[in-house]
């Protein structure tokens, strides 16, 4: 009877030891994990929440900011357009005045070449008809025939 | 030639102690037992696997078995090793009892009760099916449950539920507790004993009457009959110090 009595004292101090202490320990270690692991969850939820209010600020923020931005360019484009136009205006006008001017140089240029060529021509002719020498032929009154010729 | 004795026989002795065969069964389940925790349950892991799983659903059992007569958890874990230790050992032991190959290594030895004739003499026989151990662990049980109660409420007022002076009727009621204290311990070992000790004959007489399948549900029963009572054994005691840790009102 005292020799069970004894086995059972060496078996109830070994489990004590090796499997009791190091189980019920265990099993409070994780009691204690599992506790603070939901209140983590519990802490990330209130501040996902938070973050999630304070997103939506930022978003709504935003977004009145990036209207004023679009509604700000819009005014400044309109503005721009109308610079460019009026100066696109001013400066077609110019051209066109300056291709205006150049032509009716070229056209004096033409004229006074042709008159040129005209006189040239007439003179030799004359010379033909009279049969003279064109040198000999008064000047005078080429440019008279010339200026009946323009009348004409 | 089969005997049944009630006593358990002797194998040898050491300086006069008498090594029985059933003491040598308890030897065996200690050092079973205490090469299965090291082995398994000295470093447990935060995320269990394994065996350390299957121990971790019955120690989780019994504590919320235990958290109902104790009324708290912290209280269910201070006892919850004796409690624990009473019903594995007891379980162990009466498993490995029945254990066929465990029961039929042996020697034969002159019969006391028939001069002249032979009988076998098992190395190993159920701890249980002797008084001897049923009677230490009831005797542990009862003085474990004293100590308990007094740890627990203070020696006068433990002492107070035996000897109390307050009227005829509660000085009876405490000599009825002592005596009730003493039959817990008969109760305890002969439930125990009786129980197993039944169930090694009928196996013994099943085995030697048609020893092919016939001795299959016996076994399974005396399985059954092993956890029952190693349940029982370890839930009286549970109740009895459950009941010694609170004061009388």
């Amino acid at each position: 009877m005292l020799a069970q009595a004894v086995n059972f004292g060496i078996l109830f101090f070994v489990f004590l030891k090796f499997a009791y202490r190091p189980i019920l320990g265990m099993l409070e270690t994780r009691r204690e994990k599992i506790r603070e692991g939901i209140l983590m969850r519990e802490e990330a939820e209130k501040k996902l929440k938070e973050a999630d209010s304070e997103k939506g600020a930022i978003i709504k923020k935003a977004e009145s900011e990036s209207l004023g931005l679009i509604a700000r360019a819009e005014s400044l484009g309109k503005k721009k357009e109308a610079e460019i136009l009026t100066e696109a205006v001013k400066k077609s006008e110019e051209v066109i005045r300056d291709g205006k001017r150049r032509v009716e140089e070229e056209k004096r240029i033409a004229a006074e070449s042709f008159s040129k060529e005209a006189a040239e021509l007439v003179r030799l002719a004359v010379a033909k008809v009279v049969e003279r020498s064109p040198e000999k032929i008064d000047g005078e009154l080429v440019d008279k025939a010339l200026r009946e010729l323009e009348t004409v | 030639m089969i005997e049944i004795s009630i006593a358990a026989e002797k194998i040898f002795s050491v300086f006069g102690f008498p090594i029985t065969n059933t003491l040598l069964m308890g030897w065996l389940v200690v050092a079973a037992l205490i090469f299965m925790s090291v082995i398994f349950l000295r470093r447990p892991a935060l995320i269990p696997a394994g065996v350390q799983n299957v121990f971790e659903v019955a120690v989780e059992g019994v504590l919320g078995l235990m958290e109902g007569p104790f009324g708290s958890k912290q209280k269910a874990e201070k006892y919850f090793p004796f409690i624990a230790t009473i019903f594995i050992f007891i379980l162990i032991s009466n498993w490995f009892g029945i254990f066929p190959f465990l029961g039929s290594a042996g020697i034969y030895e002159e019969s006391h009760a028939y001069p002249g004739e032979e009988v076998f003499v098992p190395f190993f026989r159920s701890s249980a099916s002797d008084l001897n151990f049923t009677l230490a662990l009831a005797i542990i049980s009862v003085f474990a449950t004293q100590l308990i109660g007094i740890s627990a409420i203070g020696l006068s007022k433990h002492i107070g539920k035996y000897f109390s002076f307050r009227g005829p009727i509660q000085f009876f009621v405490g000599i009825l507790e002592i005596v009730s204290e003493i039959a817990k311990m008969i109760s305890f070992s002969f439930r125990l004993f009786g129980n197993i000790f039944a169930g090694e004959v009928l196996l013994i007489i099943i085995g030697f009457l048609v020893p092919v399948f016939v001795p299959l549900p016996f076994l399974m029963l005396e399985m059954f009959v092993g956890f029952i009572q190693a349940l029982v054994f370890a839930m009286l005691t549970l109740v009895f110090m459950s009941i010694a840790v609170v004061e009388h009102h």
